[in-house]
């Protein structure tokens, strides 16, 4: 057992936390909203992807390099994965966006 | 076999399907700002990717890929990748759209 998937984790969310204070992205409440309806969504598609994936032996996970903790066949870093990475997904595009505005 | 490849080319025909009924326009649109975003995306994807595969938190079963590694991730990863990506803007173009109601 080891830190390092969740320490990864840690790294993207507050690599994209620092992304969103450097370019100024603001999220009104109405996005905010639409931010989290977004990611659980995601979330529960991609995670049902990866259940289907190992289950049929697409891939796998180095269990050494995890919490130890699995729900069902996915390591709880796994699930995290699919919030974080999406969230930065779109912090990235809301700043490509707001490039194109100021261009316009 | 090959199952995974055929995995996300299904996931793709998938996404134009979504992207088409929820009128979200993301994938039709050329010049959308989506795909200058989804290139950075990749260029992100492919350096934690590999180190994740180098470093053997992620291992891919060779026998369900076509077999192009790029260059420790199956090809099918990078296009698993760019689907998260263009799932969630999809997604959330639809949820911050303004509503009729």
């Amino acid at each position: 057992m080891t830190v390092l998937y969740v320490g990864y984790l840690v790294l993207a969310l507050t690599g994209t936390l620092l992304l969103s204070r450097v370019f100024n992205v603001r999220f009104s409440p109405h996005h905010k909203k639409s931010v989290v309806k977004t990611l659980i969504l995601t979330a529960i598609v991609f995670t049902a992807w990866d259940v289907l994936a190992v289950v049929q032996n697409h891939w796998s996970f180095g269990l050494q390099h995890t919490l130890g903790i699995i729900l069902y066949n996915q390591p709880l870093e796994e699930m995290g994965f699919f919030f974080i990475i999406p969230f930065f997904g779109i912090v990235l595009y809301e700043i490509v966006r707001a490039k194109g505005e100021k261009a316009k | 076999m090959m199952e995974y490849t055929i995995g996300v080319l299904v996931g793709l025909i998938l996404l134009f399907v979504v992207d088409r009924a929820l009128q979200t326009h993301v994938l039709r649109v050329r010049n959308h700002p989506f795909w200058f975003a989804a290139g950075i995306f990749a260029v992100f994807q492919l350096l934690f990717d590999n180190l994740f595969t180098w470093q053997g938190i992620w291992i891919f079963n060779r026998a369900e890929v076509i077999g192009i590694f790029v260059p420790f991730i199956p090809i099918e990863n990078l296009f698993f990748g760019f689907e998260l990506f263009a799932f969630t803007i999809i997604l959330y173009e639809f949820f911050r759209r303004p509503r009729g109601d």
